[in-house]
C-alpha cells in the first residue's frame, strides 16, 4: 500500500508571483517554490500573510529560482515554524542572500512588515546548496534534480521521480528564460517521458524579438534619453533577468552606439553583479567563462552602486542622461515608488519596463497608458515616457516555450498550467495540445491533484 | 573489526597538504585534499603525486576554503573524479574565488617560467581554470548542524570550526554492526575572533579524533589586545603622516581588520583616515561574507549594530589594476590593506617597494611568516631586501601584532579538547610542524585520550 500522492497548487496558479506547490509523495511533503505575491501593496500584503498550510508539517523545500516571486515567502514560512531543509542551487542560494535581504529592508519601512532580517538570517541557514544534474533523494522513493532553466543566475528546472524505481516522473519548468542570452546558460531540460508536468509561461502569448533587434532598439531609446538628458529608470530586481539588460548596455557602449551613460543599481544590494556572476563561473556560458582572465562577463564598466544614504540622495538629484535600475518590478514600492513620484511627471525621463506586470499594479497601470497614477493618496500626472522591452524579461515567448516543451524529448501524460495570466495560461495550453499533450489543466488555487 | 582504516595523504608531519583518506568495506572518502606549500621543488613532488585513484573516491568531504585544505580538488575534477564534493555553503562561495585564484596563479606563473625557459615547454600546470569551474559544478553545500548522507552507511555533521567563514569540523559516523564515530577537527579557530562565532566541539563518545595541532606549542594574545594594539600604531603613524602597509590574507583576516578599524574609528579610538583594501580576491572574499550574515556571531556590539558591516564610510575596495596603481601617489596618513599575507606575490609588493624607504611608515605585520618569505625578512629586521627583482631598504617602522591568529593557541586547543566531553578512543595528530604535534600529543594524554599518534605522511591505521 503506497502512500496518496498529490499535487496542490497555492499561489503562482493564475498569477505571475507567489509561486507555490506542495507535493505529497513518498510520505514526504515537498514544497515547490515559497514565492512571494507582488503587486499592489494593499491586495498582496494579505496574500502573503496568509500562509495556506502549516510550514511545521512541509519536510522541505525546493526553490526554482532566487526571484522573490520564487522565494520571498521561504522567510515567512520560517517565521512561522519551518526548520527543515531548503534546497536550491548554490547560485540561487547567494541570490536569494542578496534579495531576500533588500525585501527586509524595503519592508521594515512599513507597519508590522511580514518578515524581518532575522528571519531571513534563519533561513539563510537552512539552505542546502545543490548543483545542478546531481540526483538528490528525499526519500528512498523521491529523488530530484535541479536542471538549467535559462531565467536568471541559478535557476531551475526542476525534475522529482517518485513510485517504486522512481517510475512517475514529475517536471516542474520553473521560469523558463529565453535561448540566445549571452550570459547565462539556456535551458536543458531533463529528457524522457513526462507523467506530470507543471508548466509556467507567463509570457506564452507574446513574440519577443530577437536580442539582437532588441538592443539595437535598447540603444535608440538611450540615446534619445540622452537627446533629452533624461533618465531610464528600470524597475527591476537589482539581481535577475536585469543582468543581460546590462550587458547589452555595456556591449552597446564598447560598440560605440551609445555614449558611456552610467548604469546606477539603486539598491541596497550588499554584492555587486560581477561579482555574483565571478562566483558562480558555473552558470555561465561557456563562452562567456572563457572571460575568466579578463572583464568579459564580469564586465563592471558603467555600473556603479548605492553604497550608503549620502549617495542614494545623490541619485535623488541625479540629472540625466543615466540609468537608474531600481527595485521593484511594480512601482508599489520600493525605490523605483520613489523614483516614479519625483520623476513620472517630467518628459525627459523614461520609464523601462522588462516584462508586464501584474494586473492592479502601478506598473502595469502605466502599461496599459493610464494618464496619472495614484502614488500613496496622491495623483501623479504622467508626462514620462513608459516603454516595455519583454526581450530582456528572462521569460521564454510562445514559441521558445514550444521550443521548449519539444526538447522535454518524450511523450507528456499530463500538464499543469501555471503563473500567467488569462491569455498567456490560454495560450500555453494551446501550445501543449498542438504538441500532442492530451490531458491539460489549468489549476485553480488551492486545487489539490491525485497523481 | 568493520574493516574501518584511515589514511593519511597530507598534514601529517607538516602543515600543509590536508588530505585523508577513509576507508571502509570497500567505500573510500577523502577528508581535505589541500595544497602542499612551502619549498617549492618539495611540495611541487607532493603536489604532482596522486597516489590514490579519483575514480574509485565515494566523496570529498571539505572541512573549509583555505587553499592547503581545498587547493587540489581541481585535481580530481581534471582526473574523472564525478561524485559529489561536500562543504558547507560559505566554503563553497569562498572556494570559487579561491580556486579560481589559485588557477590563475598557476596559469600565469607556467607562461611566465615557460618564456623565461625555466621549465620545458610541455609542463603542465596543476591545473586550469576550467578545472576550477569543474570543481564547482561537483559542490553540494549542507550548512552547519544538519546531518546528510554522504556515501552508503556514512552519514556527516558539520559543526562551526570558528576558524573562518565556513569553516568546518567534520563529525562521521559510519553505520554498521559495529557504528564508528570519527570526528574530524579540521582547523580549530581562536576564540574571540570577529564577525565569526567561536569553535564548537562535537559532544559525546568518539572512537577516532583526528586533530589539527598548528599551535599546540603556543598561545596568542587575546583578540582584545590585538586591538588595542592596532589601535596605538594607527595613532602613532597618523600623527606622523605616515601610511601603513599591511600584508593580510585576502580572506578572514583582511575583514577582520576592517571591521576592527570600523570598531575603533566609531569609538575614536583612532583618526579618521583612508583605508584602501587592495586585493581582487579580498573583494570577493567580503562579497561572500556579505552573503553570510547567518554566521555572523551576533554576541559582537558591531554586528548587532550595523547591517553594512564591510561598508563603513572610510573603507575603499579596489579591484581594478588601473585604482591601484593610482595608490602610488598616495599621500599619509592612510591605510593600505593588500594581498599576500606573506608578501609573496601579488600587489602587495608594489606597496611595500614604494613605500618601505620612507620612515614615516609603517609596515605592520598581522599574519604568521613562514621562513624564506619577503614578509619574513620584513619581521625579523632585515634592512636590505630585494622587492620585485629591486633592492630597497626597509627605512619604515616595522611593527608585529600577534592576536589576529586564525588558529587556536595551545590553551585552547586544549580547552576545544575538553569541551569534546565524552571519552576519546584514539586520537592522530596533524596538521603541524614536528614539535607542534608532539605537544598535541601531549595534551591528549593528559586530557585521558589513551591512545594518540603521530601519523607519517601515507601511514595507514585500521581503527574499526
Amino acid at each position: 500500500m503506497s502512500a496518496p500522492r498529490t499535487l496542490t497548487f497555492f499561489g503562482g496558479a493564475a498569477t505571475a508571483t507567489g509561486s507555490m506547490m506542495l507535493l505529497e509523495a513518498a510520505g514526504a511533503r515537498v514544497l515547490l517554490d515559497a514565492g512571494l505575491f507582488q503587486g499592489n501593496v494593499a491586495q498582496t500584503d494579505e496574500q502573503n500573510r496568509d500562509l495556506p498550510l502549516d510550514p511545521g508539517k512541509v519536510d522541505a523545500i525546493l526553490l526554482s529560482h532566487g526571484g522573490l516571486a520564487a522565494s520571498g515567502r521561504a522567510p515567512q514560512m520560517v517565521r512561522h515554524g519551518y526548520h527543515g531543509p531548503i534546497y536550491a542551487t548554490p547560485a540561487t542560494r547567494d541570490c536569494t542572500a542578496v534579495l531576500l535581504a533588500e525585501a527586509a529592508l524595503e519592508l521594515a519601512r512599513r507597519e508590522n512588515p511580514l518578515f524581518g532580517l532575522s528571519e531571513v538570517f534563519a533561513t539563510q541557514a537552512l539552505f542546502v546548496a545543490q548543483p545542478y544534474h546531481r540526483p538528490y533523494y528525499l526519500r528512498r522513493n523521491l529523488v530530484f534534480e535541479f536542471a538549467d532553466a535559462g531565467h536568471m543566475l541559478g535557476s531551475a528546472s526542476i525534475e522529482l521521480r517518485t513510485g517504486e524505481g522512481g517510475t512517475h516522473r514529475i517536471i516542474y519548468s520553473g521560469s523558463v528564460g529565453r535561448p540566445g542570452a549571452p550570459l547565462i546558460r539556456d535551458a536543458a531540460p531533463p529528457l524522457g517521458h513526462v507523467d506530470t508536468l507543471i508548466v509556467g509561461s507567463p509570457f506564452a502569448h507574446l513574440r519577443h524579438p530577437m536580442f539582437s533587434d532588441a538592443r539595437q532598439c535598447l540603444g535608440t531609446i538611450i540615446n534619445d534619453a540622452v537627446t533629452r538628458n533624461g533618465l531610464i529608470i528600470v524597475p527591476a530586481a537589482s539581481v535577475g533577468p536585469v543582468q543581460e539588460l546590462i550587458r547589452a548596455v555595456q556591449d552597446l557602449h564598447h560598440r560605440g552606439v551609445i555614449p558611456a551613460v552610467p548604469i546606477w543599481l539603486d539598491t541596497p544590494t550588499p554584492v555587486s553583479l560581477p561579482t555574483l556572476l565571478r562566483l558562480h563561473p558555473e552558470i555561465m556560458q561557456v563562452d562567456a567563462q572563457s572571460y575568466l582572465g579578463g572583464p568579459g562577463a564580469f564586465d563592471a564598466s558603467l555600473m556603479h552602486s548605492v553604497t550608503s544614504s549620502a549617495e542614494r540622495q545623490q541619485i535623488d538629484q541625479l540629472q540625466g542622461p543615466a540609468i537608474i535600475v531600481a527595485p521593484n518590478e511594480t512601482c508599489d514600492a520600493g525605490r523605483s515608488a520613489e523614483h516614479l513620484r519625483h520623476r513620472l511627471g517630467d518628459a525627459r525621463h523614461t520609464f523601462l519596463f522588462l516584462s508586464f506586470q501584474e494586473d492592479g499594479s502601478v506598473g502595469r497601470l502605466l502599461q496599459d497608458g493610464a494618464e496619472s497614477v495614484d502614488i500613496d493618496g496622491e495623483r501623479v500626472q504622467r508626462r514620462a515616457a513608459i516603454e516595455t522591452m519583454t526581450a530582456f524579461s528572462g521569460f521564454a515567448d510562445g514559441e521558445e516555450m514550444r521550443a521548449w516543451v519539444r526538447s522535454l524529448g518524450g511523450p507528456i501524460k499530463r500538464a499543469f498550467v501555471v503563473h500567467g495570466d488569462d491569455l498567456a495560461v490560454s495560450m500555453m495550453v494551446t501550445i501543449l495540445r498542438e504538441e500532442g499533450v492530451r490531458d491539460v489543466i489549468v489549476p485553480r488555487q488551492g486545487e489539490s491533484f491525485p497523481f | 573489526m568493520s574493516g574501518i582504516s584511515v589514511t593519511f595523504w597530507g598534514a601529517a608531519g607538516q602543515v600543509t597538504g590536508s588530505c585523508h583518506l577513509l576507508e571502509w568495506r570497500g567505500h573510500q572518502v577523502l577528508l581535505d585534499c589541500g595544497m602542499f606549500q612551502g619549498k617549492r621543488d618539495e611540495s611541487t613532488h607532493f603536489n604532482q603525486t596522486m597516489v590514490f585513484d579519483p575514480r574509485q573516491l565515494d566523496a570529498v568531504v571539505l572541512s573549509h576554503a583555505h587553499i592547503d585544505h581545498s587547493g587540489r580538488l581541481p585535481m580530481l575534477a581534471n582526473r574523472q573524479f564525478g561524485r559529489t564534493i561536500y562543504t558547507t555553503p560559505a566554503t563553497r562561495d569562498l572556494c570559487a574565488a579561491m580556486l579560481a585564484d589559485s588557477a590563475h596563479i598557476q596559469e600565469s606563473d607556467f607562461k611566465y617560467l615557460k618564456k623565461r625557459k625555466r621549465i620545458s615547454a610541455d609542463a603542465q600546470p596543476l591545473y586550469g581554470m576550467q578545472d576550477a569551474v569543474r570543481t564547482q559544478e561537483l559542490m553540494e553545500a549542507h550548512p552547519y548542524l544538519k546531518p546528510f548522507t554522504v556515501a552508503t552507511d556514512l552519514t556527516v555533521t558539520y559543526r562551526d570550526a570558528g576558524h573562518i567563514l565556513g569553516s568546518a569540523n567534520v563529525d562521521v559516523q559510519i553505520a554498521g554492526p559495529t557504528p564508528h564515530r570519527l570526528v574530524f577537527s579540521g582547523d580549530i579557530g581562536h576564540w574571540g575572533q570577529a564577525i565569526i562565532r567561536d569553535p564548537e566541539s562535537p559532544t559525546g563518545p568518539i572512537d577516532t579524533l583526528i586533530i589539527e595541532s598548528t599551535y599546540a606549542t603556543r598561545n596568542h594574545d587575546t583578540t582584545i589586545d590585538a586591538e588595542k594594539n592596532l589601535g596605538e600604531v594607527v595613532r602613532r603613524v597618523a600623527a606622523r603622516g605616515g601610511k601603513i602597509i599591511v600584508p593580510s590574507f585576502a580572506v578572514g583576516r583582511t575583514q577582520e581588520l576592517v571591521y576592527a578599524l570600523h570598531e575603533l574609528a566609531n569609538a575614536g579610538a583612532i583618526p579618521q583616515i583612508p583605508i584602501y583594501i587592495d586585493s581582487p580576491l579580498a573583494v570577493e572574499a567580503t562579497a561572500v561574507f556579505r552573503m553570510h550574515p547567518e554566521l555572523y556571531d551576533d554576541t559582537e556590539a558591531l554586528v548587532r549594530a550595523d547591517s553594512r558591516l564591510f561598508d563603513y564610510h572610510l573603507v575603499t575596495y579596489v579591484r581594478d589594476v588601473e585604482e591601484s596603481k593610482k595608490l602610488n601617489g598616495l599621500k599619509g596618513p592612510a591605510i593600505i590593506i593588500s594581498a599576500s599575507g606573506m608578501a609573496e606575490a601579488g600587489r602587495i609588493l608594489h606597496h611595500l617597494a614604494n613605500n618601505c624607504d620612507d620612515p614615516k611608515n609603517c609596515i605592520l605585520i598581522v599574519g604568521f611568516q613562514a621562513q624564506y618569505t619577503l614578509g619574513r625578512r620584513i619581521q625579523d629586521g632585515q634592512k636590505q631586501v630585494t622587492i620585485l627583482g629591486e633592492p630597497h631598504t626597509v627605512n619604515a617602522e616595522v611593527v608585529t601584532i600577534d592576536g589576529y591568529s586564525a588558529h587556536a593557541g595551545r590553551d585552547e586547543l586544549r580547552r576545544w579538547v575538553k569541551n569534546l566531553g565524552g571519552p576519546v578512543q584514539r586520537a592522530f595528530c596533524v596538521h603541524g610542524e614536528p614539535e607542534s604535534l608532539v605537544a598535541m600529543q601531549q595534551i591528549l594524554l593528559e586530557e585521558g585520550v589513551k591512545e594518540v599518534h603521530v601519523p607519517k605522511h601515507g601511514e595507514r591505521f585500521d581503527i574499526g
